[in-house]
């Protein structure tokens, strides 16, 4: 092992994955250039220096809802995705049909995701109810719970069952059991589940551009209207926040998930 | 005694309840209401009469522009799974096998555009591929250009961008299957005096291909229902069958139409899916898919 440290890169090798490196994160790059533009015309490398985006969003009211409806939605879907999926996860894992349920509970991951939006949409108009926030919660909560799933059930799986049947034997009831011996020994499983929920339902278009009307524009729908139609450096100063709020996220993630 | 079991079944089966549930109402039957949309008459503006037909079937596969943009869907699935693999490959090997602080920074800077939402990325790539934009700056600075490319609104464009999205996801594919190899097995190699690429070739990039299967599975399908980057960067120029479909859904309101794309999407990702799991389960990567 030590030895693989003092292990030469190729030359070859190292330019190939500098090249992929730059392809991969540019826009990303170039985002975060722009959005400290003075002038309104989009170009990179930016003209001047300002930070006169970032005010236009903080005084932009329309931005704000988008963001803060955004904030709400990924904050519900986060808790009600992660107690469904947990509770599902732990019951595949007790269950004699393990492989069958696992399957059941991941098949929209397996389907494409515009599909399940569009069958939502349908659902909602065949039923002839008026789509509001709780339609694309809705719809988010589809989308997310398969990964919490999935993420628990590995973490169940690794936990040693006999000290929850240890538990059981000297009288803890299972409720108690579960709150005291089993949700502490798969924290780190929790919290990943919980980043994750909260980032990928915060970032989702696909699913509420068909679930969402004008009262419920998300933060991602705003920014890929007015990506199409009319693209202004307010548009980096947003997804420059976004990419921040992202990074943080997953550093917070990467330390629960090294402290395993 | 019967009754207790079946009992204490049912008390083990409570934790899924909520789920199953949930997953009934919010999934199982509206993909059931999409599969029979796309046998209800269209009336127009969202409505539709439920009486039975399979003209909507007919209307699509008789559609010169709806076979070309479903053919184009296709090819440009597979072109950019298989482009994806050869600039992944190299990444995910450094990664995986180069330990240190920069193969970890690496790794965490590769999932950066996976989280962010997808129009974020789609939104800088659009900066940078004007006629203005830096790729063009660059391309004339070096003087190999002498006029500015259109790359805005083009297929290459879309190509472009397409591609550089779906490479975090080919990378952490292939980074599992590659960390999933026995080195012990290359070092043997090694002491019996194969070289370094004959040890590549015969040994490393075959045992890593259920991790290559299991990125093309992920891309493909990730391409299959990509909207943004067409609308965003083709301009309404390049069409897929994912655009398509939110155009129905959207601006023309015409559900079965939709619901009977929708379902040719599925299809097709699930005929990836169904050759991907054959591969896993084939003999030669011991069945060890997951």
């Amino acid at each position: 092992m030590r030895k693989r440290k003092e292990k030469r890169v190729p030359i070859l090798l190292r330019i190939a994955v500098s090249l992929a490196l730059i392809y991969i994160l540019a826009p990303i790059l170039v985002i975060i250039g722009s959005s400290f533009a003075s002038v309104a015309n989009l170009t990179f490398p930016p003209k001047g220096f300002s930070l006169r985006w970032y005010q236009e969003y903080f005084k932009d009211t329309g931005w704000l809802n988008a963001t803060w409806i955004s904030i709400k939605l990924a904050m519900i879907a986060t808790a009600c995705t992660v107690l469904l999926g947990s509770l599902s996860a732990y019951g595949i894992e007790k269950s004699k049909h393990r492989n069958m349920w696992l399957s059941f509970f991941t098949t929209p991951l397996t389907i494409p995701t515009i599909i399940s939006g569009l069958a939502l949409l349908q659902f909602y108009n065949f039923l002839e109810v008026e789509r509001n926030f709780w339609a694309i919660l809705s719809g988010h909560i589809v989308f997310v719970t398969p990964f919490v799933t999935r993420t628990m059930y590995t973490s169940f799986y690794r936990f040693n069952h006999s000290i929850e049947e240890a538990s059981w034997v000297m009288g803890a009831g299972k409720v108690k059991t579960f709150l005291l011996i089993v949700l502490p020994a798969v924290k780190s499983g929790l919290m990943s589940s919980v980043f994750f929920a909260f980032i990928t339902s915060f970032s989702n278009l696909t699913i509420s551009i068909f679930l969402a009307t004008g009262k419920n524009i998300t933060l991602p729908i705003k920014i890929y209207t007015s990506a199409s139609f009319d693209p202004t450096p307010v548009l980096s100063a947003i997804s420059t926040i976004i990419i921040i709020i992202t990074i943080t996220v997953m550093m917070v993630m990467k330390h629960f998930g090294d402290h395993e | 005694m019967k009754k207790r079991i079946l009992k204490k079944d049912l008390a083990g089966k409570m934790p899924l309840l909520p789920n199953i549930m949930y997953m009934i109402i919010f999934f199982v039957i509206p993909m059931a209401l999409l599969i029979s949309y796309s046998f209800f008459v269209n009336k127009g503006y969202g409505r539709v009469e439920h009486t039975l037909t399979t003209e909507n079937y007919i209307n699509f596969f008789t559609n010169k522009y709806y076979i070309e943009t479903f053919i184009a869907s296709f090819i440009m699935a597979v072109i950019i799974s298989i482009l994806a693999i050869l600039v992944s490959y190299p990444i995910a090997f450094y990664i995986v096998r180069y330990k240190g602080f920069k193969m970890k920074l690496a790794s965490s800077l590769v999932m950066v555009p996976m989280l962010a939402s997808s129009v974020v990325t789609c939104f800088g790539w659009y900066i940078m591929l004007g006629n203005t934009g830096i790729i063009n700056s660059v391309l004339i600075g070096l003087h190999m250009i002498d006029e500015p490319v259109q790359l805005l609104y083009t297929r290459t464009g879309v190509y472009i961008v397409l591609l550089s999205g779906q490479l975090p996801y080919m990378i952490t594919s292939i980074m599992n299957g590659i960390a999933s190899i026995d080195e012990n097995v290359e070092q043997a190699a090694n002491t019996l005096g194969a070289n370094p690429v004959k040890i590549f070739l015969t040994i490393t990039l075959p045992l890593s291909i259920p991790g290559i299967s299991a990125g093309m599975l992920l891309v493909f399908t990730g391409i299959l229902s990509a909207y943004v980057v067409p609308i965003v960067i083709g301009g309404g120029k390049v069409n897929t069958l994912a655009s398509l479909i939110v155009n129905q859904a959207s601006t023309t309101l015409n559900w079965p139409k939709a619901a009977v794309m929708a379902l040719i999407l599925m299809v097709m990702s699930s005929v990836a899916m169904f050759l991907n799991n054959k591969l896993m389960e084939s003999k030669r990567f011991g069945g060890g898919g997951r």
